[in-house]
């Protein structure tokens, strides 16, 4: 095995509530953008998606709960197809983690340091990563294990400061223009609530790898809870403004005013952003970097965590030239392609091992 | 030893991480207390005024007072505000920080004419707090800032403590950055902004210190179309406005006296609501306005009446009734006739009749001007304060 370290199954749901904790901060306005007031309603939908999304991958990791995709999809669809959908899946752990990073630096760059060149950002971060991975997944479980309650404590905080602003005349007309528009608008963060999908990754190396469904769940459900919270507030404070703002959570945050006492609190989404997305760009790259190793059978994967963190850093800052690009291409390009990924493959390889009886069964 | 070297080096680190290159000390930033922005003569550019704290008198003042003043103002110009605030430090030799600013403050004649980039650069330059009041200037925003506050060392903090004590008297509004921002969203509704004017004549500047001379005041409503303003709502106007929007906090209302016309009652204001109530029937839109209010008796001209006589509470309550309908129609009239709908009558039916409404929205600003609306105000008499009667001369 390449990875030695067992992680516990509390561990995982720490990992997936910290690499979506991040998103909170721009979602809002993707979602607002489509749904207008009915926001909520998307997240509510998109987190039952996120639910089943996650079902799904779990279902197929516990059908082969000693191996990663990068093994079993070759199993089940045979030696070639199977290689093909492995050297898929490392790329786009490389790729997906490439926006990531690129996104931590933009959030910096726009509201905290303009000044500051992007690949500073982008190095940091990656380096700290690196370091992290190296000594192995529990390292990075442990962090989140840290981090992840830390950040809900900070939305949480967030919320209850900046209460006092709601306008609940802003969440009428209810279903104003139909369903259509709050279907539109729990596209756009589908994707992220389907970035279980590391969980094909990482079910080997669980306590109780049959307990990733639970886990899974748990998670998103919490997850979505507070996106859930952070919509509303969003909604009732800023109102039409969410769509405008690029990081709607961080205008609530400067927003707060208790007393002439506490007031603009915005670096507490700093904390948010750094420690969970140093998590996410961690797991990710992680992720890459074991599923690069395993489908070059490798012995060690040590060896690759410092060229695809070069790799990465490089990507993150030549892909897109401007935040723009960025974000059109976040919104409107990858969605389907990213999507296809998560649970498209999950769900073929699922219904595939099924019908030829691969895995599970076996026991 | 290779560890020891190694923690050397990671020691000698320490010296290199603390702080940014680019970190600029307290004491050397222009920390903007105010800004103020007009049209300038030139034509096409701006005239930005900007009030800056100057930090070591605000710590030497503590005291005695005397010294200099807190804060130093500059103006310039330039072709937007972005270009006017870097030409700025042209002359402050510090470049503008924006964080702690409390009040932006528009010239009438920069508001009439637009202020959408304005508004643009507050929102999306990192720096202003989306908290900043929104003031326009009847004449020069200059002038406002220009103009000494004497209880208060930073003037700009003190036009702040002013916006925040309008709930008082409740006679002008209280608006921010983001309040504004998000009216403007609206397809109908009409933002406002608070009114701010200079009176008084020039004095000495040694009288200056116990009655100042010239003294900005709030008041009246500045009345937009978007970016654009249109006009001003006065004072009585203003409260008006906010009766229907639910936004007067306390105030007083003075009537005269039910026994004799020539004595003054006033009334104040402890708790007010309303509530915009649209109807659409055979494709004509109403709007009901009910607003309930409850006041306290607050002061009495010495008569020969007694309050706790019967009857006389519900005659205060009619009168009160009356001017607060009154206040409302003034301010209904006034909107219609700058076909600005600042109650957001649009969006209550919207809100109402999301079906219907878009055959609506388009002919709101045809629509408006003629609305049908109905005022229903309930206003409540509670307590009369610490005395039953005004003291007066000897026994009846």
């Amino acid at each position: 095995m390449l990875e030695d370290g067992r992680i516990s199954n509390k561990q995982a749901t720490f990992l997936i509530i910290t690499i979506l904790s991040t998103t909170i901060l721009f979602l809002p306005a993707m979602i607002y953008k489509e749904a207008r007031q009915d926001a909520w309603i998307s997240v509510i939908l998109v987190t039952v998606f996120g639910v089943a999304a996650g079902f799904i991958i779990a279902s197929l990791g516990t059908r082969f709960p000693r191996c990663t995709i990068i093994q079993y999809s070759g199993d089940i669809v045979g030696k070639p197809l199977g290689k093909v959908i492995g050297l898929i899946y490392v790329l786009f752990f490389i790729y997906i983690n490439t926006f990531v990073i690129r996104e931590i630096g933009e959030l910096f760059n726009t509201n905290f340091m303009p000044e500051t060149p992007i690949s500073v950002f982008s190095i940091g971060i990656v380096f700290a990563a690196a370091y992290a991975i190296r000594s192995g997944l529990e390292v990075l479980a442990r962090m989140s294990e840290i981090i992840s309650p830390f950040v809900l404590v900070m939305l949480l905080l967030i919320v209850a400061l900046v209460y006092p602003e709601i306008d609940a005349k802003l969440f009428f007309p209810v279903l104003e223009k139909g369903f259509i528009p709050v279907l539109k608008g729990a596209y756009p963060p589908a994707l992220f609530f389907a970035e279980t999908i590391i969980m094909v990754m990482l079910i080997p190396y669980l306590n109780r790898p049959s307990g990733a469904k639970g886990s899974i769940t748990k998670a998103i459900l919490i997850i979505g809870l507070f996106q859930l919270m952070i919509m509303a507030t969003a909604t009732g404070v800023l109102g039409g403004l969410t769509a405008d703002m690029k990081f709607p959570t961080l205008t609530m945050a400067r927003y707060i005013s208790l007393a002439d006492l506490i007031e603009r609190v915005e670096p507490l989404i700093m904390l948010i952003w750094i420690g969970g997305g140093f998590i996410k760009v961690g797991l990710f790259y992680y992720c890459g970097v074991l599923a690069a190793a395993q489908w070059l059978n490798l012995r060690e994967y040590k060896a690759l965590v410092l060229p695809i963190g070069v790799l990465l850093t490089v990507l993150s800052i030549i892909l897109w030239e401007n935040v723009e690009q960025l974000t059109h291409q976040i919104a409107r390009v990858i969605p389907p392609y990213f999507l296809a990924i998560e649970v498209g493959i999950p769900l073929i390889l699922l219904v595939l091992s099924i019908l030829r009886g691969k895995g599970g069964a076996r026991r | 030893m290779k560890k020891t070297a190694f923690y050397a080096l990671l020691f000698c680190s320490i010296l290199l991480l603390p702080g940014c290159w680019n970190w600029v000390d307290i004491e050397e930033r222009g920390i903007v207390a105010a800004l103020g922005i007009d049209k300038a003569v030139e034509e096409g550019q701006l005239e930005v005024t900007a009030q800056i704290i100057k930090p070591g008198e605000i710590k030497a003042g503590g005291g005695g007072g005397g010294g200099g003043e807190a804060v130093a103002v500059y103006t310039g110009t330039g072709y937007d505000l972005f270009d006017a605030v870097r030409n700025l430090a042209r002359q402050t030799g510090r470049k503008l920080y924006f964080p702690e600013m409390a009040v932006l403050v528009l010239g009438e004649d920069l508001a009439r004419e637009g202020v959408g980039s304005v508004m643009d650069l507050i929102v999306r330059d990192h720096e202003p707090g989306v908290r900043t009041w929104v003031l326009v200037a009847r004449g020069q925003a200059k002038e406002v800032l220009e103009t000494p506050i004497p209880t208060e060392k930073v003037w700009g903090f003190g036009l702040g403590k002013m916006i925040k004590s309008i709930r008082a008297h409740s006679k002008a509004p209280a608006v921010n950055v983001l309040d504004f921002l998000k009216v403007v969203e609206s397809t109908t509704t009409c933002p406002v902004a608070t009114g701010i004017l200079i009176v008084g004549a020039e004095k000495k500047p040694e009288q200056e210190a116990v009655a100042p001379g010239k003294k900005p005041v709030l008041g009246e409503t500045a009345v937009f179309k978007e970016y654009k303003m249109t006009g001003w709502l006065d004072e009585i106007q203003t409260r008006g406005m906010l009766w229907i929007k639910g936004e007067v906090k306390s105030g007083i209302i003075v009537v005269p006296s039910p026994k004799n016309e020539n004595k003054l009652v006033a009334l104040e204001i402890i708790r007010a609501a309303s509530e915009i109530k649209p109807e659409i029937s055979d494709g004509r839109v109403t709007v009901t306005v009910k607003i309930t209010e409850e006041g306290n008796i607050g002061e009495v001209e010495p008569d020969k009446i007694d309050i706790a006589k019967p009857g006389f509470i519900e005659a205060i309550e009619a009168r009160q009734r009356e001017v607060i309908e009154n206040e409302v129609w003034a301010a209904v009239a006034r909107a219609q006739e700058l076909n600005a709908d600042v109650f957001g009558f649009g969006e209550a039916v919207r809100r109402k009749y999301p079906r219907e409404w878009p055959q609506y929205e388009k002919m709101w600003g045809e629509l408006f001007p003629a609305l049908d609306v109905m005022v229903e105000v309930e206003a409540k008499i509670r307590r009369t304060g610490m005395v039953s009667k005004p003291v007066s001369q000897g026994p009846k």
